[in-house]
Parts: structure tokens; sequence; C-alpha cells
């Protein structure tokens, strides 16, 4: 259960930190700092420095990703920014722009 | 508690229990609440915050249904529901609000204009005018000195009230013209009639709250008194 939903209509302006999973499809600015599953979907914007444990993308998301597991960047997906990380996937499709580091 | 089920079971947005926002939050659908939220929330639509939910912000919403905690004002476009659960510290703004048994709050309550729209002016409006009010309530100083001797300074206040507007009322069908010191002394001579007899001044009293405006001007009347 995705215990936290962004709604496609809501824009957050600020800071998100918590334990649980976030599934995003509005727009979020500023910082994320959680603890399992970041979501972005296909209408999620997200223009925000990101750190938690693992990554979704199939939206937009323009920051820098510190994960603790695994970033996947889906084939709708778009980033732009460093990801530092064990484990990234980008699918075939997907958009991305920026330094990748494995070495965690 | 219809609107609150409605509003549970299906919003669009959910802030969970362990999930900790800061900052401003505005969109166009229905927002949950169940963990918290320091900033602002604007929405243009329905926002619940769940018994667990902790919201410390100005919140501007169309409804607002408040189980849980919320700190800072709330202005609804259309309500603030607080249930037997919900405490609030915070002024409240709304043209309706409700506040159920059980429920806490500390604050102002602001429901606007009071003048219901659901009962059109026009009822009451070839009835009685406010231009007739207006001076029969400047009179009252000294209606108030010729009434006020046999009894105690509250209930003269009072009767002088009702008597102004058994004055008022028929004073449009009088000359619009009449001097103020005529319709003072009308008021006077009104006074001094409606004294002993209670009966008359009761059903005057009715009678003034029955149509809307008179609201407005009974308002308007103690504003001035202040």
């Amino acid at each position: 259960m995705a215990n936290t939903i962004i709604g496609s209509s809501i824009v957050i302006d600020g800071e998100i930190s918590g334990e649980e999973d976030l599934v995003i499809q509005g727009t979020v600015k500023g910082k994320i700092v959680l603890k399992e599953n970041l979501i972005v979907e296909g209408s999620g914007v997200v223009e925000a420095d990101i750190e938690t444990a693992n990554v979704t993308i199939s939206g937009q998301v323009t920051g820098n990703i510190l994960a603790s597991e695994r970033v996947e960047l889906k084939a709708d997906g778009r980033m732009i920014g460093d990801v530092k990380s064990p484990r990234i996937l980008i699918a075939d499709g997907a958009t991305f722009k920026g330094n990748v580091d494995m070495d965690v | 508690m219809e609107k609150t089920e409605k509003a549970m079971s299906n919003p669009a947005t959910v802030i969970g229990a362990q999930t900790h926002i800061k900052g401003n939050l505005e969109g166009d659908e229905d927002l949950m609440v169940v963990g918290r939220v320091d900033g602002n929330i604007n929405l243009s639509k329905t926002l619940t915050v769940d018994p667990d939910g902790v919201v410390v912000a100005d919140i501007q919403v169309q409804r607002a249904i408040i189980s849980g905690t919320v700190v800072g004002n709330i202005s609804a476009s259309d309500v603030v529901h607080i249930t037997e659960q919900g405490r609030v510290v915070g002024d409240l703004s709304a043209p309706r609000v409700v506040l159920v048994e059980g429920a806490s709050f500390r604050g102002n309550i602001d429901m606007g204009d009071m003048e219901a729209p659901a009962r059109p002016a026009s009822i009451a409006a070839p009835r009685r005018t406010r231009t007739p009010a207006r001076p029969a309530r400047q009179a009252e100083p000294e209606a108030t000195k010729q009434a006020a001797p046999p009894k105690p300074a509250p209930p003269p206040r009072k009767v002088v009230r009702q008597a102004a507007a058994a004055t008022a009322r028929p004073a449009p069908a009088r000359a619009a013209e009449d001097s103020l010191d005529k319709r003072a002394e009308a008021a006077a001579r009104a006074v001094a009639k409606s004294t002993p007899r209670p009966s008359e001044s009761k059903k005057s009293k009715s009678k003034k709250k029955a149509p809307k405006p008179p609201t407005t001007a009974g308002k308007r009347t103690r504003a001035r008194r202040k």
C-alpha cells in the first residue's frame, strides 16, 4: 500500500520527509527525504533533491538523487541530474542527462 | 457526516501517517492528511484531516473536515466541519461552520455576512426601508432619558430599541420629509406608550425579527452602542 499519494493537481513547494512509500502524480519542488520507495508517475513532476532507498521514475525529475538501493528510470521517464546509487536501471526510451555514480 | 464519509472514501491525495511535509501545498483535488503538514494549504476542494493527522498551517479550501489536529487559520468557501475527534486552534472563516459535540476548538469564527441568501431582500424591503430606522435611532439618547427613570439601566435599552423599531415601521407611510426632531418626539412618545404595556412591545419585537434586513439594522444599533 502506497501510504502517501500526491495527486495530479497538487503542487507542493517545500520539503517532504517520511518513512513510507510516496507516489507523486502532481508537482513537488524542494526536497524529498524518505526511507522507502519513491514513485514518480507519468504525470508527476519533481524538481527536488531526493534521498531515499528506491526511486522509480515514469515522470519527470530534475534534481539529484541519492538512493541507498536502486534507481529505475522507466521508458516514459525523463531525468536531469546526478544519480548516486548501487543499482541504476535506465529503460529504452528514457531520457537522462547527468552523472551516474554506482560506487556507493 | 455524509460528507465526511464521502470525502474520506476516495481522496485523490493522501499524506500518509509517516510523511511530513514542510512548505506550501496547493491543488484542485481532495486532500487527506494522515501524517503531518507544516506550512500553507490552498485547495479548491476538500481537505480532510484524519484523527491521526496534524496540520500546522494556514488553510484555504472549499471544505475542511477536521477529525485530527489543526493549528492555524482555516478559511473555507463552503464549510468547516470539526468532528468530535477534531481539535482546532485558530480562526475559522466560512459561511457554514459545524462544531459537533466533543469537538475541541479555540479561536474566532467568522461566518461572514449574516444575511441569508435564501431569503430575498425584496420580501422585507417594501414594508420597511432602512432610511427611517436611522433617525429613530438618533433619537434614542433623548428617548432613553425620558423612559429610563422608573427602571434600572438594562431593560429600558431593550424597550427603546423595540420602540424605535415600532416607530420606524410605520414611518415610510408618514411624510418622508419629517424632521429629525419630530421623529425624536415620536420615538419618545412611542417609548412612553410601550413601556407600561410589555405585550405590545413583545409583539413589535417579534415582528421586527421576522424580516431579514431588520437584523442588520439591529446589529448596527448594537454597534452604535459599543
